[in-house]
């Protein structure tokens, strides 16, 4: 056999799929050809670091609440899809008890400022707190001129829906800034049921080196 | 929908428990290889739960759980990735602990100390490796190459073609073995 007859069965061949006879010649000619040989200890060595992969095991709170847990969120949900013709009244008193913080200050009257650096992704968090658990309240990002989210390039505002549980909730934005980005104020918007809340950070566009921390993705 | 009489929550919750719990360890494991971390395959798992709690007496007829389980929770997993690629959900996570904790995530951006450990040995580099999968291939991997099942199994579970699975493996296994040779253990292993 030749190495391009037996290089595209080396795969087969350690998965035990050959046949017998076809499964001795590419050993022997692995055994004759040291880049077949390396390739095939290369498979080797992927498919051992595979089948060895520690085996994480959930914790032992969580083996304790699951079922019960699920129980308990499946007959809600049920309740939820039966009273959900008649919830829009109920749902105005919840919008009361919308609770969003700018959490490192408290105060909304200055909003803080984050330096980000042109043209590399990284993080910008803001934290909200709810009072209670939010199904599916509105985020929308308004964004400075040419400052951008990763995934959503040319996109300046964006909406999606999304569910905060109860505490705090950590939103992190992977901004990226154009190098002519001027900065200016990221704003972040939650609406439920009438109810809307806004923070704001001052994104201030540094020179790369001044930026103590980001995050490389 | 079915309703669930008050009155046999307690026994069926009972029933779902004695069905499920001898699977959960694996349910998990599965769940972690697919997801990558700790709280989104809990995340990802508590989801299954809810979903399959009201199916427990269809669960009870299954003559074989496990495969059944494992294609249950692909397809919740599938679904989760596909509901994740049409909104940006996963920029928001919850925080639990003290205050202080919750301004600690907002300050670090930082690998913590395990994070770093990982990516200094073989197997944190696989975990990575395995993360840059796209879903259908971490799922034929996962079931394949780290847990053990053959191609012909995994055809019964989740209903693809054998040489479909075939296909997903090999792009899936070059796709391991280029971002594996890029890292130093690859190199020191050809001194």
């Amino acid at each position: 056999m030749h190495c391009e007859q037996v290089q595209p069965l080396i795969e087969a061949l350690l998965d035990d799929e050959l046949d017998p006879a076809t499964a001795s010649n590419v050993h022997a000619h692995c055994a004759a050809c040291p880049s077949c040989q390396t390739q095939r200890r290369d498979e080797q060595m992927l498919r051992q670091a595979l089948r060895t992969l520690p085996a994480p095991v959930p914790s032992e709170a969580f083996r304790q609440r699951a079922f019960v847990r699920a129980a308990q969120l499946a007959r809600r949900r049920q309740r939820w899809t039966a009273w959900a013709g008649t919830a829009v009244a109920a749902s105005l008193a919840l919008g009361v008890a919308l609770g969003v913080q700018w959490r490192p200050s408290e105060s909304m009257a200055v909003p803080p400022t984050v330096a980000i650096s042109v043209d590399s992704l990284q993080p910008v968090r803001l934290s909200f707190t709810a009072e209670r658990s939010l199904q599916g309240a509105t985020l929308t990002l308004v964004l400075p001129d040419r400052i951008e989210l990763a995934g959503f390039p040319g996109q300046q505002s964006l909406s999606w829906q999304a569910d905060l549980k109860q505490g705090a909730n950590l939103l992190e934005l992977p901004v990226v800034a154009h190098a002519d980005a001027q900065g200016g104020e990221l704003i972040a918007r939650i609406r439920h049921n009438g109810a809307e809340r806004q923070v704001s950070v001052r994104l201030q566009v540094v020179a790369a080196a001044l930026v103590p921390s980001t995050l490389n993705l | 929908m079915s309703s669930i009489p008050l009155t046999t929550f307690p026994t069926q919750v009972a029933t779902f428990e004695a069905l499920l719990a001898p699977e959960l360890d694996m349910l998990y494991r599965i769940a972690y290889r697919f997801t990558a971390n700790a709280a989104d395959a809990e995340d990802l798992l508590q989801d299954l739960l809810v979903k399959l709690y009201p199916k427990t007496d269809e669960l009870a007829t299954v003559e074989t759980l496990r495969p059944w389980l494992i294609r249950a929770l692909r397809n919740q997993y599938v679904d989760s990735v596909r509901k994740h690629r049409r909104s940006p959900s996963g920029w928001l996570r919850s925080v639990t602990g003290s205050d202080d904790e919750v301004l600690a995530e907002l300050r670090s951006g930082d690998p913590t100390p395990e994070e770093a450990a990982l990516k200094d040995d073989l197997q944190g580099r696989l975990q990575q490796a395995l993360a840059g999968l796209n879903a259908e291939h971490r799922v034929v991997v996962t079931l394949h190459d780290v847990e053990g099942y053959r191609l012909t199994e995994i055809q019964s579970m989740l209903g693809v073609p054998v040489g479909t699975l075939k296909s997903r493996l090999h792009r899936a296994r070059a796709q391991l073995r280029a971002a594996l040779e890029m890292e130093p253990l690859m190199q020191r292993r050809r001194v």
